[in-house]
């Protein structure tokens, strides 16, 4: 049953160019160039801003030092909360240039200095009153408490963000569930929030001056926009017009699942190969945790296609789907596309279950028989979710499929680095001698795919022209 | 992003940042308090030390330094320490304003009056606040500000003298927010339009 849809995914094949070459990637690099340098540039706005205030005068006393750097820390505190904000919105405009991947690494390499300069805010501006009260550290947090309602939220909102980035740590990560994680993360939402009170109370940067608070409103209402439309009412009322429903679960292999929601106008989405979205399944036990899943076929105006894999958590609930039960679809987001190819020959690698990607993008590749060649890596042939698919396709339209199986070298034989590299190198050889001039698109467990990317790299392919899709929430 | 990108948005900043802290410097704030912008328009020195007679009668002048820092003074003693009470700030404010001197010279003699503002109150994160100064008058010269009641916690009661040589130079509310303290500021501000519109 699942066989005559897909076949008609690869009967879809319609002629069709990619623009490819070295101009592509520069066009790209420039657009990446130019948002980070937006956000460099607005940091250092607000320093100047600060600073053409007076923010530092000419005589340095430990009482102007420390009201500067109070100051200081918290402006660029509240403006790198912000970008934060902007970051996580999922906003197709920066999502098209990074993927979801990228920004949601930027996301969580921002988290720590932001909360060492709230620390260092929160320390030096009760210092610094403190001093100018002659009142000792203690006396003088209880007495700003005391005072201001506002300085008690902020104190509850450096708390929130200290949880937040304590339950993103990564060891802590490991260990607790996503769902928990997740939870906590909420919180930073209700703390920025809460912070707001006592820069409008306390802090003159914010209230005192008209461009000022002209920058500072333009920030947060463009931040607040972000969010709330991409990442919240967009979703909504595409899921709720588009009425989306699971049509059909299909079970492929051991512990995978394929999943087709259908919905009206689901091509308006313009999900490409290679892109995933975040799947909410509306019942009442599951609505608020959203999980990332690839698109596993060429989407189509009547369906599109997941491929689940059962990694024990919410995923094994998802293998029990049933037809008709409602879904909700962010995105579609990631740049795991031909947008970030430029050669003509391609290499595609998938372990386990991040075949799904890989799947779509054979199938939909601009390409001539010859210039692709996948490499598919399993543990057991009988995990091999979508194998007949891809061979079917794969001779279809000429493209070499290498199927590896069995237990990872690394397990099996206790390899070493050197030793391992030496094999992957002679698997990737064997199948894409040119590699070198190849596009490299990975998808699987983590520490797979940066082995293979470090393989990869001695082979001399360049950063560029390796493409890896992470699953990052 | 790319090092050439790197390198030109560093030194882009880095001279940006540089020319905004030559051009923000004020020459001198040893107080270490943020500065304040007064908009200096119409007559900033006050006009009655120039006359010989009235310096004797504009006997509060120099003490509006010394009011200043009597009000600083309690603010820096401020959180756990009594408010410095209304009843004697008032009596202060009026004895020294009304010293006229028996000497009576021809020469045009400035009025010199002292006015109470109302209480202004607001409220700071629900909590309710008043403030209430004194102005003395040289004619239309602000020459002294004092304050008869007002909140001094949390080092609030520092911004008072700043907000007082701001509005004297000012010769009304025309400069800038005290950082930190940008509701006592708006008061004041309130309280000096009040106190000149009753002069």
């Amino acid at each position: 049953m699942a066989k005559d849809i897909y076949t008609s995914d690869l009967n879809l094949q319609q002629k069709r160019a990619v623009r490819l070459g070295s101009k592509k990637r520069f066009k790209r690099e420039r657009e990446k160039d130019i948002l980070e340098s937006i956000w460099v540039f607005s940091v250092v706005a607000v320093i100047c801003f600060f600073l053409l205030e007076g923010g530092i005068p000419k005589v340095i006393t430990t009482q102007t030092l420390l009201d500067a750097t109070n100051r200081l820390s918290a402006l660029i505190a509240t403006n790198l909360l912000l970008v934060q904000v902007i970051l996580i919105s999922r906003a197709p405009w920066l999502e098209k240039t990074y993927g979801l991947d990228k920004t949601t690494r930027a996301h969580k390499r921002l988290g720590k200095p932001i909360i060492y300069l709230l620390l260092l805010h929160f320390v030096s501006s009760i210092v610094a009153y403190s001093v100018r009260n002659e009142l000792n550290f203690f006396e003088e947090l209880g007495s700003m408490l005391g005072e201001f309602i506002s300085v008690v939220a902020a104190l509850i909102a450096l708390a929130g963000f200290i949880l937040v980035v304590i339950s993103s740590l990564v060891a802590v990560r490991r260990r607790a569930s996503y769902e928990v994680w997740y939870l906590i993360h909420l919180t930073s939402y209700v703390a920025i929030v809460l912070a707001i009170p006592h820069q409008l109370d306390l802090g003159s940067e914010i209230t005192g001056h008209p461009i000022g608070q002209m920058y500072w409103l333009s920030l947060y209402f463009f931040a607040a926009y972000n969010i709330i439309y991409f990442r919240i009412l967009a979703p909504i009322l595409r899921s709720v017009r588009g009425k989306l429903v699971v049509s059909k679960v299909v079970p492929e292999k051991n512990n995978t699942t394929s999943v087709y929601v259908t919905g009206r106008k689901i091509e308006k989405f313009n999900a490409t190969s290679g892109q995933f979205f975040m799947l909410r399944v509306l019942t009442p036990g599951q609505w608020w945790r959203p999980h990332p899943f690839s698109v596993s076929a060429s989407p189509t105006k009547d369906y599109i296609r997941f491929t689940i894999g059962n990694r024990g958590d919410d995923t094994a609930q998802l293998q029990n789907l049933k037809p008709g039960t409602r879904v909700m679809l962010e995105g579609p987001f990631g740049v795991f596309t031909e947008v970030v190819r430029t050669q003509p020959k391609v290499l595609l690698m998938a372990a386990g279950i991040g075949v799904a990607p890989i799947r779509a993008l054979v199938a939909s590749m601009a390409a001539k028989p010859g210039d692709v060649n996948v490499l598919y890596r399993v543990k057991d042939i009988n995990d091999a979710a979508l194998l007949e698919e891809l061979k079917e396709i794969c001779n279809a339209r000429g493209f070499a499929l290498t199927l590896s199986d069995g237990p990872s070298a690394v397990e099996r034989e206790n390899l070493s680095r050197e030793e391992l590299e030496l094999r992957e190198r002679e698997t990737i050889l064997a199948i894409a001698p040119d590699v070198v001039h190849n596009d490299v698109f990975i998808c699987g467990p983590i520490a797979w795919s940066k082995s293979v990317e470090k393989t990869l790299r001695k082979l001399n392919v360049p950063k560029h022209a390796i493409h890896s899709e992470e699953f990052a929430w | 992003m790319r090092t050439s990108a790197w390198i030109a948005v560093s030194a882009v900043s880095l001279s940006a940042i540089s020319v905004s802290y030559a051009k923000g410097v004020v020459p001198e704030d040893a107080n270490g308090l943020a500065p304040l912008a007064p908009v200096a328009t119409g007559n900033p020195s006050p006009s009655s030390t120039a006359d010989p007679t009235s310096s004797q009668s504009a006997a509060p002048q120099p003490s509006s330094s010394a009011s200043a820092s009597a009000a600083a003074g309690g603010g820096s003693g401020n959180n756990p320490a009594p408010k410095p009470s209304k009843s004697t700030g008032s009596s202060g404010s009026s004895a020294s304003s009304t010293p006229p001197k028996p000497n009576p010279p021809p020469a045009p003699k400035p009025v010199i009056k002292t006015v109470n503002s109302d209480v202004i109150n607001y409220v700071t994160n629900g909590l309710q606040k008043n403030l209430q100064i004194s102005v003395t008058f040289s004619d239309a010269t602000i020459t002294d500000i004092q304050i008869l009641q007002g909140d001094t916690n949390n080092g609030i009661g520092k911004a008072y003298p700043v907000l007082i040589q701001a509005a004297i130079s000012a010769q009304g509310t025309a400069f800038g927010n005290y950082t930190g303290a940008t509701y006592t500021t708006n008061a004041f501000k309130t309280a000096v339009s009040n106190a000149i519109s009753k002069r």
